[in-house]
């Protein structure tokens, strides 16, 4: 076979990211440049600071997608989550800045012994935003039957939540609840003379009556969810979940009123009532949302003064990235992000700084959650061995993506299935450098030398702008070199996810994004017990000692000790390079000179209720 | 008049069937919208409640009649996607994307017909060589990059105008999607203007007009102007699907919210409903303004009998 000398890749790059640029972006940046450029962008709004006079004003932001829903129980898409998490809040939030965990609506929680039962203290005075829903007008106090109302409406197949995965299968009772409500849907449809109904579950459809009965029974509740008290939630789990606090964070486990949804109806998503920092206002489709500040909210800053600070939100909706750079360049947005890739060059020089026409302008960057990684089916012959998974890790440069075609944007990712931003976790960079002759060792030693006899590839990848398709040009360019020849095939991402959760193709590109900052998130991607239908381990990755200490690690309660274990836990997946990994991506964002308080985390959550306007600026 | 509107009328219904029917095809017949609506960790009770709620299990044949007659009751379903009626948020959206084409197309027939005139009187002047030469950047020009143009030199560079929004925010924000949107056909009929007064001032009746002592302007406003407009009106009913194509990427750049910013909606999030309703409503624009075209047409020149 053909064996591609080294000097070709340089050469196909330089063809590749284009004969019209610089030529500094085909010198590779080393880690230490990237930081020392990266540290020099200091922002002030990075920091929870106070104000030190009046505030008040309104904050502007775009949506670059149009939300699906600002009813928690709906909220999976960011365009949404960006505006809900000023609605609405939950039992605990993420600190803005690290993403740690941190009482918010619970001003404390006890966990027992056995891990299984949590119990949470909840803060009096804390109440809905007014809403004609209520018969004053005047938003009542958040009291425990409230979670227990807001948490069971997402377990319920008839609100078809897709959060309902948050509670199901460790909640004592949810899914026992799941199926009452759906064997008593079944029921009364053969009672009615209707027959089976063929909208059914496969299992309550081809049920006997008897079975439905039993089912029938369960209780028309979430057991697991009681309120001894109105300022007392407990949770009872049925197996050891310690992320479950995590959870409590996401917008599926936001708290809601019962007379909203009731008085709304179908048009709740639309009308939106929590106990956030901000009220809703209105939603015009495709064109804006509009917040007032909560007057009731309930907390306060540390010399008093009551959040939020800002009066008023405004989000608009405009899709073309160029015009709402122009918006920000006018003063009528307080931030951009992303920051649009066609203004990277007239944004920054070459060396990261601001050009003179931006300077009054703050950046932020933050590592993210986000992954990337190339899928190899464990359980095809051909990766099987894991000589082979570790040759391809070692056959990639994963500096070269980082330098030229996301430039400043990727973090090579040498082995890390957590990403290296995760709060508390002792994250360690992985072992696979770039080593060419090494992975051809080890191609050698699987029985292919040089490549020889190693059948064509086929990369599997979704077009998502330009970039996937990019990267997977210089992976093959890579693998050409160890021999492997690769073939790209771009398909559309609902076709790209059904053909890989099926196990129907054994090289894929794909990225995740942590949900909440537990390591269990991203490890889940290669539990044995999350292999399809069950969950997302799409590359069937399985390994006994991965599962035990993945499994131990989450029934230990303290947050220190689980990610120690979760860390030895990791190290065994790594080794067995489960993936190809790629790098983990890191974002920009442009922000008005007047804007403080205004963290940029890795999870890219928005509290907006510390941030303010600085109008001596 | 009336039998040839009705004539067109019942000629449409066979156009918009195969419409709806090949949308449709497109759009439902190629994956579950409901997969992508639950995401990554649906379960299956979930997907079979909105399968239940949308239909989607029942067969193909059942679901296609279901949204066609839903259609003619007015009734386009709920957005998968965003939740809302499609019909009632089409209807909100729908003055929006008029107001643009009507503004647009204004500007485009009384600035093209003027130039085109003024093109066809100074023939081979510096006049006709500069409007020329206007037209032919107008048509060269693709609308998005004039648009940005436009945003870059009068909103950032000489800040007259908001970068993007609806006359809600200011009556002000209808000029620059307005003027980019009728660029092109404004340089279209300039141009046909200006070879069709042409040719009309050459007949021999308007020789006949000037022999019999007509004044030059009384020649051009009461025979060669009236004549020269139909082949105009032609072109205004095709550059129709142009503005229309042309409004989907206008109220994308300056945030216009009308009914091409919805089907760009419905094509990001494979919202099967909204983009059924989207492509619907336009065709039925596009039949409508044809048919309206046609009329005028046979205003305008009596020698066109409507019932060919």
């Amino acid at each position: 076979m053909l064996r591609l000398p080294l000097f070709f890749i340089p050469l196909l790059l330089a063809l590749l990211v284009g004969c019209g640029s610089r030529t500094e972006e085909s010198n590779k940046l080393t880690k230490e440049q990237v930081e020392t450029r990266l540290a020099a962008l200091s922002c002030a709004a990075d920091e929870i600071t106070l104000p030190d006079g009046p505030t008040g004003g309104t904050f502007r932001f775009n949506s670059l997608e149009t939300p699906n829903s600002l009813d928690p129980a709906w909220i999976r898409d960011t365009a949404s989550s960006d505006i809900g998490t000023s609605i609405h809040e939950g039992l605990i939030e993420f600190d803005p800045v690290d993403m740690s965990v941190k009482p918010c609506i619970a001003e404390s929680w006890e966990i027992s012994e056995d891990g299984l039962t949590y119990t949470f203290k909840l803060r009096a005075g804390v109440f809905f935003q007014d809403n004609p829903c209520f018969p004053d007008g005047q938003g009542r106090e958040v009291v425990a039957s409230d979670f227990k109302y807001s948490f069971e409406r997402v377990c319920d197949p008839r609100v078809a939540s897709p959060g309902a995965w948050m509670f199901l299968d460790f909640v004592e009772g949810s899914n026992a609840y799941r199926d009452g409500v759906s064997a008593r849907r079944e029921l009364e449809r053969r009672a009615s003379g209707e027959g089976r109904d063929p909208n059914s579950e496969d299992r309550f459809r081809a049920a006997e009556d008897a079975q439905l009965q039993e089912w029938a029974a369960s209780p028309d509740e979430v057991v697991g969810f009681a309120c001894p008290d109105d300022r007392t939630f407990v949770v009872k789990l049925a197996i050891p979940f310690s992320p479950f606090i995590f959870r409590l964070g996401h917008s599926f486990s936001w708290v809601v009123p019962k007379e909203a949804v009731e008085f709304y109806g179908d048009n709740f998503f639309k009308n939106p009532v929590g106990a956030g920092p901000f009220k809703f206002v209105e939603w015009i489709p495709g064109q804006k949302v509009v917040l007032e500040k909560h007057p009731k909210y309930w907390m306060k800053d540390a010399n008093g003064h009551q959040l939020p600070y800002l009066d008023r939100i405004e989000v608009s909706r405009i899709e073309d990235t160029n015009s709402e750079h122009y918006e920000l360049l006018n003063g009528h947005l307080d931030f951009q992000f992303p920051i649009p890739i066609d203004q990277w060059d007239s944004i920054f020089d070459a060396d990261l700084n601001l050009k003179a026409d931006y300077k009054r302008f703050q950046v932020q960057w933050v590592n993210t959650w986000r992954i990337e990684y190339i899928g190899m089916l464990n359980t095809d012959p051909l990766f099987k061995d894991v000589r082979v998974r570790q040759a391809f890790n070692y056959a990639i440069d994963r500096e070269e993506i980082g330098s030229t075609i996301l430039r400043y944007r990727a973090i090579p990712n040498r082995g890390q299935v957590v990403p290296g931003s995760m709060p508390d976790y002792p994250s360690e960079d992985g072992p696979f450098k770039y080593d060419p002759t090494k992975a051809r060792e080890l191609l050698a030693e699987a029985g292919y030398p040089n490549g020889q006899g190693f059948p064509e590839l086929t990369l599997q990848l979704n077009s998502a702008g330009r970039d996937n398709e990019k990267i997977a040009e210089i992976i093959q360019a890579y693998l050409a070199v160890i021999g492997v020849k690769v073939q790209l095939k771009v398909v559309d991402w609902r076709v790209h996810l059904d053909t890989v959760r099926e196990g129907k193709v054994r090289f894929y590109r794909l990225g995740w994004i942590n949900d909440y900052p537990s390591p269990e998130n991203s490890l889940m991607l290669v539990w044995g017990k999350n292999i399809p239908p069950m969950g997302e381990n799409y590359a069937r990755y399985q390994n006994e000692k991965f599962d035990e200490l993945f499994e131990k690690a989450l029934s230990i309660t303290d947050i220190q000790e689980q990610n120690k274990v979760f860390r030895e836990a990791e190290e065994v997946a790594v080794q067995e390079a489960p993936w190809l990994f790629l790098y983990t991506m890191r974002r920009f964002r442009l922000v008005a000179p007047e804007v403080r308080g205004f963290p940029f985390n890795a999870g890219d959550r928005r509290f907006l209720k510390y941030t303010w306007l600085d109008k001596s600026s | 008049m009336t039998t040839y509107i009705i004539r067109r009328l019942l000629a449409a219904i066979p156009i918009l069937f195969g419409v709806t029917l090949l949308t449709y095809i497109l759009v439902e017949g190629t994956a579950d919208p409901e997969k992508l609506l639950q995401g990554q960790r649906s379960d299956q009770a979930s997907l079979e409640s909105i399968r239940e709620k949308f239909g989607f299990n029942d067969p193909h044949w059942k679901r296609y009649l279901n949204f066609v007659t839903g259609a003619i009751q007015g009734d386009l379903g709920r957005s998968l996607a965003f939740n809302f009626d499609v019909a009632t948020e089409i209807k909100r959206r729908f003055p929006a994307t008029a107001l643009l084409a009507v503004t647009a197309l204004s500007i485009a027939v009384i600035f093209g017909v003027a130039l085109g005139v003024i093109a066809a009187i100074y023939q081979s002047r510096w006049q006709d060589g500069g409007t020329m030469l206007i037209s032919l950047i107008g048509i060269s020009f693709p609308i998005f990059a004039l648009a940005v143009f436009l945003q870059l030199l009068f909103c950032v560079l000489i800040p007259w105008f908001y970068v993007t929004g609806y006359v809600d925010r200011s009556w002000s924000c209808l000029v620059l999607p307005s003027v980019a949107l009728a660029t092109r056909p404004l340089a279209v009929i300039t141009r046909l203007m200006r070879s069709s007064m042409i040719e009309t001032m050459r007949s021999p009746y308007i020789m006949t007009a000037r022999a019999k002592g007509l004044s030059r302007a009384a020649v051009l406003a009461k025979h060669a102007f009236k004549n020269a407009l139909n082949p105009v009106l032609t072109a205004i009913s095709g550059s129709l699907a142009e503005l229309l194509a042309g409004a989907f990427f206008i109220e994308m750049i300056f945030n216009w919210p009308g009914i091409g910013k919805l089907g760009f909606d419905a094509v990001m999030k494979s919202d099967p409903f909204l983009l059924e309703g989207t492509v619907l409503v336009a065709a039925l624009i596009f039949i409508v303004v044809n048919i309206l075209t046609d009329i005028l047409y046979s205003l305008v020149d009596p020698r066109v009998r409507l019932t060919h």
